[in-house]
């Protein structure tokens, strides 16, 4: 379970987060929509220890994880999947695989984690020996969160995974998550745009408006409520 | 397909193949070394290869595997050059004994201005300081007069000597010299295949997706910086010998652009690119002296827009391939200028599986 308290983040003087509260549970799909700049990837990063917080707290299962860096982060089970297809171009598919992995030790496991994630995604089985960079954008995609899920996350962190991808793709997208969530049985908090997808599959979502928490209810009440609608539907 | 292996250096006939290409390159480089060792001038020529080709092993590490680009190498072999002049000439030390003094002098000055700048987020920000940086290394030699000669620099540097044989002699002075390349070279190559070597590549990739996977990159951003420095006062050890006299304008900013410049033409993604970009630039540098300085500098500036141009990953990445497949190589990069607007050229066609 993840606890965030009063969590409020700046960037020198900049405010980019103020005193959010979350609670999620072990199971489900979360999700944190809100327009450019609201402080959704700011969010996210505090999670995975890239921004350190200036106030508040972060606990997941009964660790305090608010000043860990990224690494001991990982290892208590927290994986970040960043926004922008990011991977690591100019190696393998496999290598790719194996670099998100390299804070484990045994390597058997490795093994193993990269034949579920092949087993999850069997296009990159398919191109396993292919330079990451020669990736279409779908499965570079599918390679940043494959990557993520290397670690045995406990929680997975996925930031925009829709973003700039072609709209057949960002269906393909969202299904995917739903069958890890399904499939692994792990949280997934998902930050987006595009808010009527991330609304659908989410069981519960939150609404950022410039660094504040303004909205949050299960997917279902947030899209049919007028605010929502207005803001971030367009209807 | 079975050739799988947790390391991200490939299999066993990989390691085999590479094996005897580094065979190859150390002939070659002997080759050149025998070459020179054989006419006194070109041994001054080989031994400014040597340095210049130190100096760019370092910026490999920072500005070809790390991606952040440093434009200040140059004051960082004149640190290293200062240092074991002034401690032979001032204090009496021994030659061999200045090495570590330089290489730890130019790592933790390199160190000292690493952590603060490679702390700032991405951006231009370390190639602005490190010239910056450059100029002040400038104006603080010219300035502290007692320790450096000032603007006179410091002459009479004594060469090396081991028990009663002097290395005086540019010749021999250059086996000497090649002998530290190749060692560095091997270390900077530890170094590359290394866990740090695959961490400064991943910061290169993506520092967003290494941040991700747990790198910490700011970390191995200054480890990086530091070693690139540290490669520069060994190579600095070398220069001061080179000719015996230094100057601080010998390691003005321009000569860091030089230095970069090599390790482009060359090829800086590796190794072995920065040092051919070295090599066969110091000598082609050399060979052009009669043009003049000023047609020097415009040949060189051509050069290295038509490497850039035709040649984006250096010199290096015409070796070991066939006429057929330079030849493909090149009518891409011509496409490219001819008619980029209708479409984009697909990167590295590469055959599905």
């Amino acid at each position: 379970m993840l606890e965030i308290k009063n969590l409020t983040c700046h960037y020198g003087v900049i405010r980019a987060l103020h005193d959010i509260s979350m609670t999620i549970p072990d199971d489900g799909i979360f999700a944190v929509i809100g327009a450019n700049g609201a402080g959704k990837t700011t969010l996210i990063n505090s999670i995975a220890g890239l921004v350190t917080p200036t106030e508040g707290s972060i606990n997941f299962n009964g660790t305090e994880i608010t000043e860990l860096h990224t690494k001991d982060v990982i290892r208590n089970g927290i994986a970040l999947c960043p926004e922008g297809r990011r991977v690591f171009k100019s190696i393998s598919v496999y290598e790719n695989l194996v670099a998100g992995a390299y804070i484990m030790k045994d390597k058997k496991r490795v093994e193993e984690n990269i034949e579920e994630v092949f087993r999850l995604f069997p296009r990159l089985k398919e191109r396993e020996k292919q330079l990451a960079g020669t990736l279409s954008g779908g499965e570079q995609q599918m390679l940043a969160v494959g990557r993520a899920l290397m670690t045995d996350p406990k929680l997975l962190l996925l930031d925009e995974p829709s973003m700039g991808l072609a709209p057949n793709l960002i269906d393909f997208v969202f299904e995917t998550m739903e069958r890890i969530h399904k499939e692994l049985h792990i949280p997934i908090i998902v930050v987006e745009q595009n808010s009527e997808m991330a609304l659908s599959v989410a069981d519960y979502a939150y609404v950022l408006e410039v660094g504040e928490m303004t909205l949050q209810g299960t997917g279902q009440e947030l899209l049919e409520s007028d605010e929502v609608k207005n803001k971030y539907l367009g209807a | 397909m079975s050739n799988k292996s947790l390391s991200l250096n490939g299999g066993g006939i990989m390691d085999k193949m590479t094996k005897h290409k580094d065979l190859i390159k150390v002939i070659i480089f002997l080759a050149f070394i025998a070459f020179c060792y054989f006419d006194s001038y070109f041994s001054i020529v080989g031994i400014r290869s040597c340095v210049n080709a130190m100096a760019v092993i370092g910026l490999v590490l920072i500005s070809g595997y790390t991606r952040q680009i440093h434009l200040g190498q140059m004051a960082f072999v004149g640190l290293g050059a200062y240092t074991s002049a002034i401690l032979m000439t001032k204090l009496g030390w021994n030659f061999w004994l200045t090495i570590p003094c330089a290489i730890i002098v130019a790592g933790l000055i390199g160190a000292l201005l690493g952590i603060p700048t490679l702390r700032l987020r991405d951006g231009p920000y370390l190639a602005l300081v490190t010239q910056i940086f450059g100029e002040v290394i400038y104006v603080l030699i010219i300035n502290l007069e007692p320790l450096t000669g000032g603007t006179f620099g410091i002459n009479g540097i004594p060469a090396p000597s081991v028990g009663s044989v002097s290395f005086a002699n540019p010749s021999l002075l250059l086996l000497v010299t090649a002998a530290f390349t190749m060692l560095a070279f091997f270390v900077a190559n530890k170094i590359a295949k290394s866990k740090y070597g695959r961490f400064f590549i991943s910061i290169r990739e993506s520092e967003a997706a290494a941040q991700s996977v747990g790198v910490n990159t700011m970390k191995y951003k200054i480890i990086a910086f530091t070693l690139s420095s540290a490669f520069a006062g060994l190579a600095g050890v070398f220069y001061a010998q080179c000719f015996g006299v230094i100057n601080a304008t010998e390691f003005r900013w321009s000569f860091s652009l030089e230095l970069l410049s090599m390790a482009i033409i060359g090829g800086i993604a590796s190794l072995e690119g920065g040092v051919l970009g070295a090599i066969t630039l110091t000598v082609a540098l050399e060979m052009l002296r009669p043009l003049g300085s000023a047609a020097r500098m415009i040949a060189y500036g051509v050069l290295v827009i038509l490497v850039l141009a035709f040649l984006p990953d250096g010199i290096i990445s015409l070796i070991g391939k066939r006429w057929s497949e330079i030849k493909l190589m090149f009518s891409d990069r011509i496409k490219v200028f001819t008619d980029d607007r209708k479409k984009k050229r697909p990167k590295k066609a590469k055959v599905d599986a």
